[in-house]
């Protein structure tokens, strides 16, 4: 039974086939579609039909064929033998010159590609909803702590369940704590980092699980049985996404928790890499009113706005502080729409590459402009013969759109498969970096924004040469023909081109510049500590498998003895290790993610209740300043002596010792750290300041308890100074810990080199991303100077050897070329130079140690701009030089 | 002007001959493919007849059609006889140029 061959190749054929030979050829395809159907399968026999209505003879066949004599075509029929035979030209005209429109269909696919890209990302992370229903009414609620500028505090559960019962804007709250447990199975021991949400938590965002239910009110009741609800990934590579989940009993922190639902695939708060969520349980000791530990959020009733949201819960947490006894006096609130919180950081940066690509697309829609004025005037000749056998202008200028049309498709082609490469690129590097990574896709929207970009491109620059074309012919049959090359308005605009080209890439150099220098500072700064040589590594006590949520003002229950036990007993055997030579442990390690700040109070202070002053702290233990080598200034570090029952000692940072004793010794102070009064504790020792929060922020004000006087935490990170390669000594450190005990994960492994280098990766990927376009941007504008020139030398021949006949030198003439090279190009970069004032200006908070308006930087990119332009210019007029009289005149 | 057969006309030629009754699009077409080795587009075939029927070297008509094409007609070239001339006579300035040549070191391995 014969089957018709595939619908869409076949109305093509009908369009493109002459019609003389239309129902033989009809009958051919159908013919050859079944034998192949037949004999090599589906996929070949639709490749095979493709390939026919897909040749170009069927073009070559319309135009040797021409319209049947005697006969009335229809119009359409005849306008589309215009456009075979306009795309046969085109093709050949282009296979002519093959090196030109290879550097338009490049520049055409750096342009596009490079915005595809961008603008990918750009609407994956910020122009995309969230993946929840009406996302748009999904709203943070932070605490603000105006006195010590934190803009987004946790807040307490009795705040939030105030806030809960009592505004009428919201329509349900919830609220959530970052948590991790070890999980224990039959295969060993692992860290899960998870969350612990509110029974309202899945209601809020509108999403219900996959299997199985939500937690209830009756889940978040303390002594309730644990249960435990799994994130799709999870459920898909450890249980292998079997129904039976529902009702298994895992061991988490200790805990027999029953799991009773999983999640669908795309549900991802607060963020998409997670093990699990379990029930809050309100902690009777994290209850105080503040105990601010909780990140809050609710859903507001429609048409409510988050200004009005603002304006109401600002009132009524202040009148909860103001009444409850223990309120947080002095605290206020902060509303932020889901969506601006979770860009907040990446924005500014996006819209800065958005920005930048744009100006690369300018960049390369005037280069390609100035390649297609070049390739027209050096075509004249062509154009003047054709004219004089009867071409009308209409004609040549379709042809010369044409050709434009075909490049911008080849051009935009191309440029996909450059979005394609570059989007990966940007997702590897950028995870970590930028939220929602996981959303960049290309989709239709963004391939349109390709289509358009070159197609538009590509029009654009095709039409100006060939107005300009135009009005060349329009002069020739007035003047006759000559060969000197472009009209005056054709130089005008190619030196237009050649000066907006350089300002682009001088403005792009520059910020480039700009990214380029502060990181440079930035990994040339002090981080206070000697990082080589030194791997840490997080350790768990292993008594204590109890849920760790951050530490709490008030001390943990548990046998503080046997946890120091644990720790010294493995930094002897730690010691032990063959090309070690300090082992420290410390709660928070520079650059780590952890910290905590307790109120520090000196003595000679006597600040009002609300204006007590918090600081930063760490608990260490063991050689922790010799492993990181943090000196010490005056007084002592903590000796074996400083244990429970003796008195109480702290060891201050440099900034810290400044900021409250700036004339006395601080030695021997004695300050009270957290709320109740009886934390006395006293300084005898001073170190050197460290930056601990990343290279771009200042050393803090840093106190030092040791973990032997304090009643938590139950974890530590392990700091080990090496003689050897510190990664060498990472396997020895994991037998040593399962030597003691074979259930304990060593996680967190990291060398102090890598945590630096992780600190600095968001400056990294930013300076990464606008050096390469700035590069481009360089790249561009040298081809488009040279291109201009090469040109002008080229047309300008004639001349040239006129004025060496009449005895120019060499230099003069090279001189001649050279200084127009560069004259556009110092004006181009007065230009960009004068619009890099402004523009820089979003690059402020990007910039670390340095002003956008940073001199030594403009004058470098200035300097790099005009060399190249030189440099670009230098090769054509050598050539202008070596023009020799005679053989120049022998050309007429 | 074109005495000369081109390569491809040749072997369209040689065809269209071998098929002799069945010489219409597709099967031309087939034959390059099958005999040759030439893959072709449909197309291309009809671009070259055409130029040859231009040169009277073939003449062609249209023929019956079948179930399988959609019940349209196909198109039969047969060679007319300048056509058969011109490709005895390329045959023969073929032949020349090969005579002793089978021999030659660069072709003994393809005669033994």
């Amino acid at each position: 039974m014969p089957v018709p061959p595939p619908r869409l190749a076949l109305r093509t054929l009908r369009l493109l086939a002459p019609s003389a030979r239309l129902a033989e050829l009809e009958g051919d395809l159908s013919e050859g579609y079944n034998v192949r159907l037949q004999r090599q399968g589906r996929l070949r026999a639709w490749l095979w039909s493709w390939r026919q209505v897909g040749s170009l003879d069927l073009l070559r066949l319309r135009r040797i064929l021409g319209p049947p004599r005697g006969s009335q075509v229809p119009f359409k029929r005849r306008r589309l033998d215009m456009v075979a035979q306009h795309l046969m030209d085109a093709i050949r005209s282009l296979r002519a010159r093959p090196m030109l429109a290879t550097a338009i269909v490049l520049t055409l696919a750096i342009g596009s590609g490079a915005n595809t890209a961008i603008f990918s990302v750009v609407r994956g992370i910020l122009l995309r909803p969230l993946p929840y229903p009406t996302p748009d009414r999904l709203a943070m609620v932070f605490r603000t702590v105006p006195r010590f500028g934190f803009e987004r505090s946790p807040a307490s559960w009795p705040d939030y369940a105030d806030w809960r019962a009592q505004s009428p804007l919201f329509s349900d709250m919830a609220a959530y704590a970052r948590d991790q447990r070890n999980h224990r199975s039959t295969e060993g021991s692992e860290r899960w980092q998870g969350y612990r949400v509110t029974a309202s938590f899945f209601a809020v965002l509108g999403v219900a699980p996959e299997l199985g239910r939500a937690f209830t009110d009756e889940d978040d009741r303390p002594g309730a049985t644990p249960v435990v609800i799994l994130p799709y990934a999870r459920w898909q590579s450890a249980y292998g996404a079997t129904e039976d989940i529902l009702g298994r009993v895992l061991t988490l922190g200790g805990e027999q928790v029953t799991v009773v639902g999983v999640m669908p695939a795309e549900f991802d708060f607060p963020s998409h890499t997670l093990d699990y969520w379990m029930p809050l349980r309100a902690d009777p000791l994290q209850a105080e009113r503040d105990s601010n530990y909780l990140i809050v959020f609710g859903r507001l009733r429609p048409g409510v706005s988050i200004a009005a949201a603002q304006t109401d819960l600002t009132a009524l947490a202040a009148r909860i502080d103001r009444e409850a006894p223990d309120g947080n006096q002095g605290y206020g609130v902060f509303i932020e729409a889901r969506h601006t919180f979770v860009v907040r950081n990446a924005q500014r940066a996006l819209w800065v590459f958005q920005a930048a690509v744009g100006l690369v697309l300018l960049l390369a829609c005037a280069n390609v402009a100035n390649l297609m004025l070049s390739r027209a005037t050096a075509r004249r000749r062509e154009f003047s013969l054709r004219a004089a056998l009867g071409a009308t202008r209409g004609r040549m200028v379709r042809q010369l759109l044409t050709e434009s049309t075909l490049l911008s498709l080849m051009g935009g082609a191309a440029g996909l498969g450059v979005a394609i490469a570059l989007v990966r690129v940007l997702r590897w590097i950028g995870t970590g970096e930028l939220p929602r990574l996981e959303q960049v896709r290309l989709d239709p929207l963004v391939l349109g924004v390709t289509a358009a970009a070159a197609v538009g491109c590509g029009l654009l620059c095709g039409v100006v040469p060939a107005l300009v074309t135009a009005s060349d012919l329009a002069r020739a049959s007035k003047e006759g023909p000559t060969t000197t090359g472009l009209g005056r308005f054709g130089r005008r605009l190619q030196d237009g081109l050649v000066v907006s080209q350089v300002a682009l890439a001088m403005l792009l150099s520059i910020g480039a510049g700009l990214l380029l220098n502060s990181f440079v500072r930035l990994t040339n700064v002090d981080p206070g500590f000697d990082p080589a040589n030194v791997v840490t590594a997080r350790v768990e006590a292993p008594q204590l498998d109890l849920p760790s949520g951050p530490p709490g003002p008030a001390a943990l229950p548990g046998p503080v003895s046997t946890r120091l036990g644990f720790f010294e007993d493995f930094q002897r055997r730690v010691a032990g290790i063959p090309g070690v030579s300090a082992v420290g442990y410390g709660y928070a390690v520079p650059m780590g993610p952890r910290s905590f700040s307790r109120n520090f109070v000196p003595e000679h202070l006597a600040p009002a209740e609300n204006d007590e002053p918090v600081l930063p702290g760490n608990v260490v233990a063991g050689e922790y300043f010799a492993a990181l080598r943090i000196p010490l200034i005056t007084g002592r570090l903590f000796t074996e002596a400083d244990r429970a029952g003796t008195p109480l000692v702290m060891v201050i940072s440099r900034t810290l010792a400044r900021r409250f004793w700036p004339e006395r010794d601080p030695l021997g102070t004695r300050v009270r750290i957290g709320t109740r009064p009886g934390s006395i504790v006293t300084i005898v020792g001073v170190v050197g300041d460290t930056r601990v929060r990343g290279m771009n922020q200042e050393p803090e004000p840093v106190y030092y308890r040791p973990f032997a006087q304090a009643s938590w935490p139950d974890e530590l990170s392990v700091i080990v100074r090496t003689t050897a390669a510190p990664a060498s000594v990472v396997p020895l450190l994991r037998r040593t810990l399962w030597a003691m005990d074979p259930t304990l994960p060593l996680t967190e492994v990291a060398t102090a080199t890598e945590l630096i280098e992780a600190s600095a990766s968001t400056p990294r990927l930013r300076t990464g991303v606008l050096v390469t376009f700035g590069g481009f941007a360089l790249l561009l504008a040298v081809v488009g100077i040279y291109g201009v020139i090469a040109y002008r030398v080229a047309a300008h021949r004639r001349e040239i050897g006129v004025r060496v006949a009449l005895g120019a030198s060499a230099a003069s003439v090279t001189g001649m070329v050279l200084g127009r090279g560069v004259s556009l190009a110092v004006l181009g970069t007065l230009i960009g130079g004068a619009a890099a004032l402004f523009a820089t200006r979003a690059l402020g908070g990007m910039l670390y140690g340095i002003a956008p308006t940073d001199v030594p930087t403009y004058a470098a990119a200035a300097a790099s701009v005009v060399g190249l332009a030189a440099l670009s210019s230098y090769l054509p007029a050598r050539r202008a030089a070596q023009v020799h009289p005679v053989e120049c005149l022998r050309l007429e | 002007m074109g005495e000369t057969l081109g390569d491809l006309q040749q072997l369209a030629l040689l065809a269209a001959l071998r098929l002799g009754a069945d010489g219409y699009g597709a099967e031309i077409q087939q034959e390059l493919e099958r005999t040759a080795g030439r893959a072709v587009t449909l197309s291309t075939v009809y671009v070259t007849m055409e130029r040859l029927e231009r040169r009277g070297y073939v003449r062609s008509w249209l023929g019956d059609a079948t179930p399988v094409r959609g019940g349209k007609p196909k198109r039969y070239y047969a060679l007319t006889a300048p056509g058969l001339a011109a490709l005895r006579q390329a045959h023969e300035e073929m032949t020349r140029m090969w005579r002793g040549l089978e021999s030659h070191p660069a072709f003994g391995q393809r005669t033994r």
